[in-house]
């Protein structure tokens, strides 16, 4: 169908457009995002308690002295390492980087390096127990046309993510500013369909022969509701001012999530939004347990009805379940089904991604990663080969 | 406030336990695998693929060697479903959808409990499927694929949900003309 906006599915699209949000981490008894996040919702700079959480209990301790107990790693994490900086002062450095061989194993393969993430910023609050705060994250995110070709540079740092956050009454949060929308498990892998095709991936995109940049995060406010069993946010969004006018999505969206038993969570999220160029309505159920100590699983299922202006309306679906074993402490085994269709009916493309990774905190601060991915379009078109990816990354955390 | 105790955890893990092997388990998944499409007209020849896809049943039964968590476990099950081939070859033209499958599969599989709630599972693999391919009018294009008999490895993660509830994911390989498997699948223990 013709289409008057055509997403480019770059392989991995703009820069810094990353979660990094781990909901897996159910598996250590973390149901909420709000323990190691400054966002309650997830994703961006850690708190205290999330650095000490990585050098303590989620990062090998292979490399350090046995004489070295967690208390002493935790100590460590800071963004000085021991060093203690003034309580409302919090830093944050991150780097990102992205080898990945496409076609692999055939007799063209292309292998590429991204920096996807080039980032930094800081979180001011009022004290050590984040009542109140602001927090900024610059990134330097770069044409998507530039990618792999070398000639990318600082040559379009903005703050990505900016906003302040004050708990308002026991439980109650609100955040304002410039923040990712609130829908669904924030998956910490941006070309997942789960994310990509729900607006959570920052778009390079054709309007009338125009190239134009959608980013992911918007302005906006969220009120969070936190309880120990249960949690709500519900979000306000007016668009992302780096956003050209046409692609300024407003709208609403608001996630519910439960406990339902020890370590059993199920949520429900919804999202409607509208710009010059597209109105979008996604409707999302997720469940995820903690089946052994960091080891967890997550599935998620959602519609997504997008409203091209001029076009035809289509409505998809997508469909994500992860299994994740903790191997051995700081290794981790990652299983990743995921499936998505444009049009909700039996008869179109459905595209099939099985990844096979492992996901590693070998040191506190450092997370690398090994993923073989293996695509398949099942359709009644046409039979066409399997695409092969071997992905290798680089996380950095300051 | 928000993680669990060290108590419940281990509560959690000795009630696990209860429901450890031996025990049989039957599944219901979606599966999917490619072949290898072979087309002939006369002395040409081309080649291109084929997409199966469908849903399986499958019945297991397990066992542990001794005291440890090291095991094994047969799977056999019937599935059905349709291939799509063709449609992006050079020289012939050919294009088939919906073309109904049937088959059969059945794996030997070494098993290692990781926890009483999580198993790893891998071994030799066969499968045996009956397809065949329409010919297309005024054309004497003949198309076959793969194996109807084909051999390959997997391997699969089992998570137990609760008790007797549970999902796999499993990906494998297949042997003649044939590659990558995959089937994800919902199973109850009994």
């Amino acid at each position: 169908m013709k289409r008057t906006i055509v997403g480019i599915a770059l392989f991995c699209g703009l820069k810094s457009g990353i979660a990094h949000a781990y909901p897996e981490f159910i598996g250590y008894g973390y149901t909420s995002c709000l323990t190691c996040h400054f966002n309650g919702l997830g994703g961006g700079p850690l708190n205290d308690y999330g650095r000490a959480l990585w050098s303590a209990e989620i990062s090998s301790r292979a490399l350090y002295p046995k004489t070295m107990d967690d208390e002493a790693m935790g100590n460590q994490s800071g963004f000085l390492g021991s060093v203690e900086l003034p309580a409302w002062l919090r830093p944050h450095v991150n780097y990102r980087g992205l080898n990945y061989e496409r076609n692999f194993g055939s007799t063209s393969p292309t292998y590429t390096w991204l920096n996807m993430q080039e980032e930094f910023g800081v979180t001011v609050q009022n004290d050590d127990s984040g009542k109140f705060l602001g927090t900024v994250t610059f990134a330097n995110i770069i044409q998507p046309q530039n990618y792999g070709n070398g000639s990318e540079g600082f040559d379009h740092v903005l703050a990505r993510e900016a906003y302040v956050r004050e708990e308002i009454a026991e439980g109650w949060w609100i955040y304002i500013g410039l923040m990712e929308k609130v829908f669904g498990l924030r998956n910490d892998d941006h070309e997942s369909p789960q994310r990509k095709y729900a607006g959570f991936y920052p778009i390079l995109s054709y309007s009338q022969g125009t190239q134009v940049i959608q980013n992911k995060d918007s302005a906006g406010v969220i009120l969070h509701r936190v309880q120990e069993k249960w949690e709500t946010a519900v979000n306000l969004f007016a668009g992302n001012p780096y956003d050209t006018v046409n692609l300024q999505a407003k709208g609403a969206s608001a996630l519910s999530e439960i406990e339902i038993g020890d370590r059993k969570r199920l949520g429900a999220s919804v999202l409607t939004s509208q710009s010059n160029l597209l109105n979008k309505d996604m409707a999302a159920i997720h469940y995820r347990q903690g089946i052994s100590k960091g080891s967890s699983f997550l599935g998620e299922y959602g519609f997504i009805h997008d409203q091209p202006a001029g076009a035809a309306d289509s409505m998809g679906s997508y469909t994500m379940g992860e299994a994740m074993v903790l191997l051995t402490r700081g290794y981790n085994l990652k299983v990743t089904v995921e499936r998505y269709n444009q049009f909700f009916n039996p008869t179109t493309n459905e595209n099939w991604t099985w990844d096979v990774g492992l996901l590693s905190f070998p040191l506190p601060r450092v997370e690398l990663r090994a993923d073989l991915m293996n695509q398949r379009i099942l359709t009644t078109q046409s039979a066409s080969p399997d695409q092969w990816f071997l992905e290798g990354q680089i996380h950095v955390s300051l | 406030m928000f993680r669990c105790s060290g108590l419940a955890m281990i509560v959690t893990l000795l009630g696990a336990s209860a429901w450890a092997s031996p025990h049989w388990n039957v599944s219901l998944g979606y599966l999917s695998w490619q072949e290898t499409l072979t087309l002939q007209s006369g002395t040409a020849k081309d080649f291109g693929s084929s997409n199966f896809s469908g849903n399986n049943l499958n019945l297991s039964y397990e066992g542990d060697f001794g005291q440890s968590p090291h095991g094994w476990r047969v799977d056999g099950g019937f599935s059905a479903g349709t291939a799509t081939a063709g449609g992006n070859q050079a020289l012939l033209v050919y294009q088939s959808s919906n073309v109904p499958w049937t088959g059969e599969n059945l794996s030997v599989l070494y098993r290692l409990q990781l926890s009483p709630t999580m198993t790893l599972a891998a071994g030799p693999l066969a499968l045996a499927r009956q397809i065949s391919y329409p010919t297309v009018t005024n054309s004497t294009t003949t198309a076959t694929s793969g194996a109807s008999v084909n051999f390959g490895a997997q391997g699969n993660l089992r998570f137990n949900l609760t008790p007797t509830w549970n999902v796999q994911f499993l990906m494998g390989a297949l042997g003649s003309n044939a590659n990558t498997l995959w089937d994800f699948s919902i199973g109850y223990l009994f």
